[in-house]
């Protein structure tokens, strides 16, 4: 499960980079950023893949910052294939990121 | 005997202008510049972590083991140098100097000279 | 050396890069499956397919040690050394091994070897001969027909090439995590610059690591200066400082009666009580001298050297020991090198590791069909392309479609010969050098996306083949693995099957891309990805 919330945050954050691309933005919601947008969506991103790091680290030491490097390669992957072949699932595929970490968030938090 | 003598010097002077030049021919630049970062960058590399490795005071396994570690970001950083600067002789020049020096150093305080 | 740091960079990227990248490819190819070595050394030997994992694996041990010594003080008594190899979670079954006296001329003597069902401890099958997983393991740094010091001072070479390439790659390529999630698709030479750039991205941690860590463990090898420098016997006493070793009894002389090994597992698991015990080896049994020394699974830390401890096997006494707590240099050097042979790795990590060996094959074959294709795109006017063009893009086709027909060959021939051929693991790997040498033969003879689409075809054929064959020739097939939950076996095969899938749709996708124009289909980036299983 520490290894899902982990995955979970850090394909979240990546999540937030594209998003926070103009290009990427506009392709899933038909319509410019604004500047505010773009800035929060990063630090949203970032935040997200500095928990994601340090969860890997601090329960599995160096085994947890392996993980994270592939946990990083898997959620680009996933991140690509999502924003370049099935641009218009992006938004279910957001919102069930989202319910994935909130999920497996509570189930760490409630064991 | 005027004459001879002569062409024989215009010869010379002839073979030194082609080794000149042919010195500046892309290839022969290309395989030098090769030539100093693989070459002398593994030099490099030896003399620079076996002088840290006696200078370092810790264990001696320790010691190795660390030099060791860190030897191929070493090589990588020289090779890098090598290509990243213009002038090939700056590199020849530096990369000479730097592992004459730490293979002197090394000599020394191992009384090996 | 150019007029800009960022041209130079562009020229060494570009011909370093060009210079090594179908070693390159071959070394990532076999390392990628290596990651599966006991998969694969399970799935070439039907004699343990049906070996249960054990439910108590951990608990059983001590046990099996027991059993062990009684069997082998029986049969081995004058021999040499003795070894117990316990299953691991990966490898299912047990072996009690006893050493044969050294013949002449041999370097190491030869191990008379009983492999047991630990659930039953009865003798299994008779193995066939094979090298099994471990043939990829030793072709990924000691290629085959080659002198292994050799092969390793050029498998060094070409990882330091990658290493420069990685680096100037990053250098160069300065929009690196603006496109970082762009993919244009069907737009010739542009896909394929993606392609490489996605694949070098997504896993650039993974490269930098497994490119850095690959050289740290032929380190020795390639720079034993400082050890040279600081032991006045150079290599041996700085490897007789790294490694434990009896320094007790070594000099005692004559025999003596071994004590119980029951007495020295308690002593074991006082210090480890969970003790996860891998392998236990005598030396010198029934002597004075005699040594036990008992190693256990590092588990997940990032060493490289197993844990153990050390005994006297006439007094029981502790002789020697790993390190509990590495000094902050050793620790260094064992999770460089941990981190490179992933044995460390459970069931996610080692797929994460492969996904990043796959993103390494991609970002290798990308690289160097992109190159081919732009040269081939400046010289459209002139109607010869050079000797230089015609031996990349043969050299192109004859490894990246050439290695996945020379590994499916590798198991068909695996299931095919006769259990008894003599020699039998090396006409195994011959069918592997074999087949590849013949795709190569073609490729030099003719490149052309005709002769692409032929190879994919034939690779849909092949992969497909596979797990066919298997259920011909063994009592399994992937639908009874899926039944038993053979998880192993069974992925094996469905990769298999995946693979010939991708292959078939390559095969298709070429057949469109052929009227267009000599562009090798954009699919090929996912193509590249099957090459691996």
């Amino acid at each position: 499960m520490i290894d899902l919330l982990g995955f979970s945050l850090c394909l979240f954050g990546f999540n937030g980079f594209a998003l926070a691309k103009f290009n990427h933005f506009k392709d899933v919601f038909k319509k410019r950023p604004t500047e505010s947008q773009s800035k929060s969506l990063l630090f949203i991103a970032w935040i997200s893949i500095l928990l994601s790091l340090v969860l890997c680290v601090a329960t599995q030491s160096g085994y947890g910052a392996l993980i994270f490097c592939g946990f990083m390669s898997l959620s680009v992957l996933i991140i690509m294939v999502f924003y370049n072949f099935l641009v218009g699932y992006v938004k279910w595929f957001s919102v069930l990121n989202s319910v994935l970490v909130v999920l497996s968030g509570l189930f760490l938090a409630l064991n | 005997m005027q004459a001879p003598l002569h062409s024989a010097s215009f010869d010379k002077i002839n073979v030194i202008a082609l080794i000149v030049k042919s010195i500046s021919s892309y290839r022969v630049l290309v395989f030098l510049r090769f030539f100093i970062a693989i070459i002398g960058g593994y030099a490099f590399t030896s003399a620079s972590t076996a002088l840290l490795c006696f200078l370092m005071p810790i264990a001696k396994q320790d010691a190795v083991l660390f030099s060791v570690s860190i030897s191929i970001l070493i090589y990588a950083v020289v090779f890098i140098y090598a290509f990243s600067v213009k002038s090939l002789k700056t590199v020849w020049i530096s990369i000479l100097l730097s592992t004459g020096t730490f293979a002197g150093l090394l000599a020394l305080l191992k009384d090996w000279v | 050396m150019k007029d800009s740091f960022f041209r130079s960079m562009t020229w060494l990227h570009t011909w370093v890069g060009l210079l090594v990248c179908w070693l390159l490819y071959l070394i990532f190819f076999a390392g990628t499956l290596s990651f599966f070595r006991d998969e694969i050394t399970l799935w070439n030997q039907p004699a343990i397919h049906n070996v249960q994992a054990q439910t108590q694996r951990i608990e059983a041990q001590k046990q099996q040690i027991i059993t062990g010594f009684d069997y082998l003080a029986n049969h081995g008594a004058n021999s040499p050394s003795w070894r117990i190899t316990l299953p691991e979670p990966r490898i299912p079954y047990l072996v009690y091994g006893y050493a044969k006296p050294k013949e002449p001329g041999q370097r190491r003597s030869q191990f008379k070897n009983t492999q047991l069902n630990p659930n039953t401890m009865q003798e299994l099958e008779p193995f066939v001969d094979t090298k099994g997983g471990n043939f990829f393991y030793r072709l990924h740094f000691d290629l085959h027909y080659m002198d292994a010091i050799t092969a390793r001072w050029v498998i060094c070479f070409a990882s330091f090439f990658m290493l420069i390439a990685i680096i100037s790659g990053v250098v160069i390529h300065k929009r690196i995590f603006k496109d970082m999630f762009s993919f244009r698709r069907n737009k010739g030479s542009r896909t394929w610059l993606d392609a490489h750039n996605l694949s070098s991205v997504l896993a650039l941690p993974f490269h930098l690591m497994i490119t850095y860590t690959g050289m740290i463990t032929l380190i020795f090898m390639l720079f034993p200066y400082p050890a040279q420098t600081a032991y006045d016997n150079g290599m041996r006493g700085f490897f007789n400082d790294v490694t434990p070793r009896n320094t007790m009894t070594d000099k005692a002389k004559g025999e003596s009666s071994m004590v119980p090994i029951q007495s020295i597992l308690d002593q074991v698991y006082t210090k480890w009580p969970h003790a996860d015990i891998t392998r236990v080896q005598v030396n010198q049994p029934n002597m004075a001298a005699s040594t036990i020394t008992v190693l256990v699974s590092a588990g997940k830390t990032l060493r490289d050297q197993a844990p153990r401890l050390i005994f006297s096997g006439a007094t029981g006494q502790m002789v020697a020991k790993t390190d509990d707590e590495l000094t902050n240099s050793k620790a260094l050097y064992e999770s460089l090198n941990s981190m490179h042979t992933g044995r460390l790795a459970t069931c996610l990590l080692r797929w994460l590791y492969v996904l990043g060996g796959i993103a390494g094959c991609v970002m290798i074959g990308s690289g160097c069909i992109m190159w081919a294709k732009r040269i081939r795109e400046r010289t459209k006017n002139n109607a010869k392309p050079s000797f230089g063009l015609k031996l990349v893009e043969g050299l192109n086709l004859a490894t990246i479609m050439g290695l996945p027909l020379a590994t499916c060959a590798f198991f068909i021939a695996n299931r095919l010969l006769n259990p008894t051929t003599a020699e039998r693991a090396d006409k195994e790997i011959l069918a592997f050098f074999l087949t590849w040498l013949a795709v190569a033969v073609i490729a030099l003879l003719k490149r052309d996306t005709l002769q692409w689409r032929v190879m994919a075809a034939i690779n849909t054929v092949a992969c497909l083949s596979v797990p066919v064959i298997n259920a011909l020739t063994t009592n399994g097939n992937i639908v009874s693995y899926l039944m038993h939950k053979q998880w192993a076996l069974f992925t094996f095969d469905a990769l298999f099957l995946l693979f010939s899938i991708l292959f078939f749709i390559q095969t298709e996708k070429l057949r469109t891309a052929k009227n267009t124009s000599k562009i090798i289909s954009p699919s090929q980036s996912n193509n590249l990805k099957r090459q691996k299983s």
